[in-house]
C-alpha cells in the first residue's frame, strides 16, 4: 500500500535533497526538448511518529530554452509541485511580503489547497541577462536541491 | 440596456485591457501579458517577434505546457493531437516543440494575439485532469523493495544501482539480478520513466548499442520498465520492445500490480535460457 506524505511538505521543503542530475544536463535537456524530470528519495522525520520515512520526490525542470518566460522548476510529491520557481507577468499577490509584485517567483506551499499554489517574488537577474544554466543553479540552490558534480551524461553526446 | 450603459461597458472593457495589460522587452521580442486567467490560475503571456517586413509571429513561449508540465500533467500524444485540433479551429498551431503560435501581418496582429492566448488557456485546461498520484512513485523504489525479498535459489545477488562502463559512457541499472550458475543469464532491469518518452527511448538506444559489444554486459538479459505507459506514443514504445529482451509496460495507476510481478518474469528469464 502507498503511503501519503503530504503532511511531511515542509520537512521535505527544508530538508537537502539531491538528485542524480547534472547542471550540464539540465540545460541540455532545456535546448533539446525543454523538459527533464528527475526521481529521488529524501530522508525526514515524521513528527507523528518520531521514526525517518524515506519520502519519494521528483524535480522537474521545463520550458523553452530560448524564452526565459516559459522556464519552470519544481518539486512534486505525489504529482503534485510543493516548491519551484516560475515567471509571470501580471502583477500577483506577494503571500510572504504582502503587496503585488510581478517576474520571477517561488511557488509557496498552501496547506489549504494542498498545492504549491502561492507565489512569492524572487530576487533574480532581469530576464534578458539570465541564463538557463544561473536558472537551474539558482532555483535549485534555493531549493536546497543538491545535483550531480559529475556530467556522467557528457559522454552521450 | 440603453445604449449610453453599452458604451460605459464598452469603454470598461477598453479600459480595462489599457490599464492591465503589460508588456515588456526582453532581448529582440515583446512580452504581452493579457488580463486573462488561465485554467492554471496564471495570466496569459505571449511572444511577439517580427519577421521579415510586417509578418510577425505571435507565440506563448513554450510557457503553456511548460507551466503544465511542472503542476504534474504531462501532455501525452493523444491529448496533443486534440489541442492542436481545438487550435486549428483558431487557425493556431502547436508545433512539434510545443509552442501555440501564429503567423500573421501587423494589420492582423491584435486579433492573433487573442486567438494565441484563446489557445493557451484552452490547453491550460489540461491542469482539471491531473491527479494526485500515490501509486506513481518511484518505481525504482518499488522494485529494490521487492527484490529485497526475493531469494529463489537460483539467484546469486541482485545489485541495487549498479553501474556499468559501455564503449564510450558509463550507465545505472536501477536493479541487476545474477545467477548462481554461469550457464544461466543476468538480467539488467531498467526503468524508462514519461518525461519527453521519445527522447527517454532513444536515450536507452544509447545504453543499449553502448553496452551491447562489451563483452560481459553484452550478454544480459536487457529488460525495460515503461513507466506510465499510456502516456508514450507507440513509436517510442517500439523502439523501447525492439532493444529489450523483455518489455514491461505500466499503465498509469497499475504500478504495484505490475512491480509485484517482475520478479517471476526474471526468473523466467534466467531459468529459461539456462543450459
Amino acid at each position: 500500500m502507498a503511503k501519503e506524505y503530504f503532511h511531511l511538505v515542509e520537512a521535505v521543503r527544508l530538508a537537502d535533497k539531491w538528485f542524480d542530475v547534472s547542471i550540464q544536463e539540465i540545460v541540455r535537456q532545456f535546448h533539446a526538448v525543454g523538459k527533464l524530470e528527475v526521481h529521488g528519495d529524501v530522508d525526514v522525520i515524521d513528527p507523528n511518529s518520531g521514526s525517518v520515512e524515506t519520502v519519494p520526490v521528483r524535480l522537474k525542470a521545463s520550458g523553452n530554452a530560448e524564452y526565459s518566460i516559459s522556464w519552470d522548476l519544481a518539486l512534486l510529491l505525489h504529482n503534485v509541485r510543493i516548491d519551484g520557481f516560475g515567471w509571470e507577468g501580471m502583477p500577483f499577490p506577494d503571500i510572504l511580503k504582502g503587496g503585488e509584485c510581478k517576474g520571477w517567483h517561488r511557488h509557496i506551499w498552501n496547506p489549504a489547497t494542498g498545492n504549491a499554489d502561492g507565489k512569492t517574488c524572487v530576487d533574480i537577474y532581469e530576464v534578458p541577462l539570465l541564463s538557463v544554466e544561473d536558472f537551474a543553479i539558482w532555483g535549485l540552490r534555493a531549493m536546497n536541491v543538491g545535483f550531480n558534480r559529475k556530467d556522467e551524461s557528457a559522454r552521450l553526446f | 440596456m440603453n445604449q449610453l450603459a453599452c458604451s460605459e461597458i464598452r469603454e470598461s472593457i477598453a479600459g480595462l485591457f489599457a490599464d492591465r495589460a503589460q508588456i515588456a522587452k526582453l532581448k529582440d521580442y515583446c512580452v504581452v501579458t493579457l488580463p486573462l486567467q488561465t485554467v492554471d490560475n496564471r495570466h496569459v503571456s505571449l511572444i511577439v517577434e517580427q519577421g521579415i517586413g510586417d509578418t510577425f509571429l505571435v507565440h506563448d513561449g513554450g510557457k503553456t505546457e511548460s507551466a503544465l508540465f511542472a503542476q504534474g500533467v504531462n501532455v501525452t500524444q493523444n491529448k496533443l493531437e486534440y489541442l492542436r485540433a481545438s487550435a486549428g479551429c483558431y487557425g493556431v498551431t502547436i508545433a512539434d516543440n510545443h509552442l501555440i503560435q501564429k503567423i500573421c501581418k501587423l494589420r492582423t496582429l491584435n486579433a492573433t494575439i487573442l486567438e494565441v492566448a484563446q489557445c493557451a488557456i484552452l490547453t491550460s485546461q489540461e491542469i482539471i485532469g491531473h491527479k494526485v498520484s500515490f501509486e506513481e512513485e518511484n518505481i525504482a523504489r518499488r522494485l529494490k523493495s521487492v527484490f529485497a525479498d526475493w531469494h529463489p535459489p537460483f539467484l546469486e545477488k541482485v545489485v541495487f544501482q549498479g553501474t556499468v562502463h559501455g564503449e564510450t559512457a558509463t550507465h545505472n541499472f536501477p536493479v541487476i539480478a545474477f545467477p548462481k550458475r554461469a550457464q544461466q543469464r543476468t538480467v539488467a532491469i531498467k526503468v524508462l520513466y514519461p518525461s519527453h518518452p521519445q527522447w527517454q527511448a532513444e536515450r536507452y538506444g544509447f545504453l543499449v548499442h553502448d553496452i551491447r559489444s562489451q563483452p560481459i554486459y553484452g550478454s544480459w538479459v536487457r529488460m525495460a520498465v515503461i513507466s506510465r505507459s499510456d502516456e508514450w506514443p507507440k513509436k517510442a514504445v517500439d523502439l523501447v520492445r525492439n532493444l529489450s529482451h523483455e518489455t514491461i509496460e505500466i499503465p498509469t495507476g497499475t504500478e504495484i500490480e505490475a512491480i509485484d510481478s517482475v520478479p517471476s518474469l526474471v526468473a523466467d528469464l534466467m531459468t529459461n535460457r539456462a543450459a
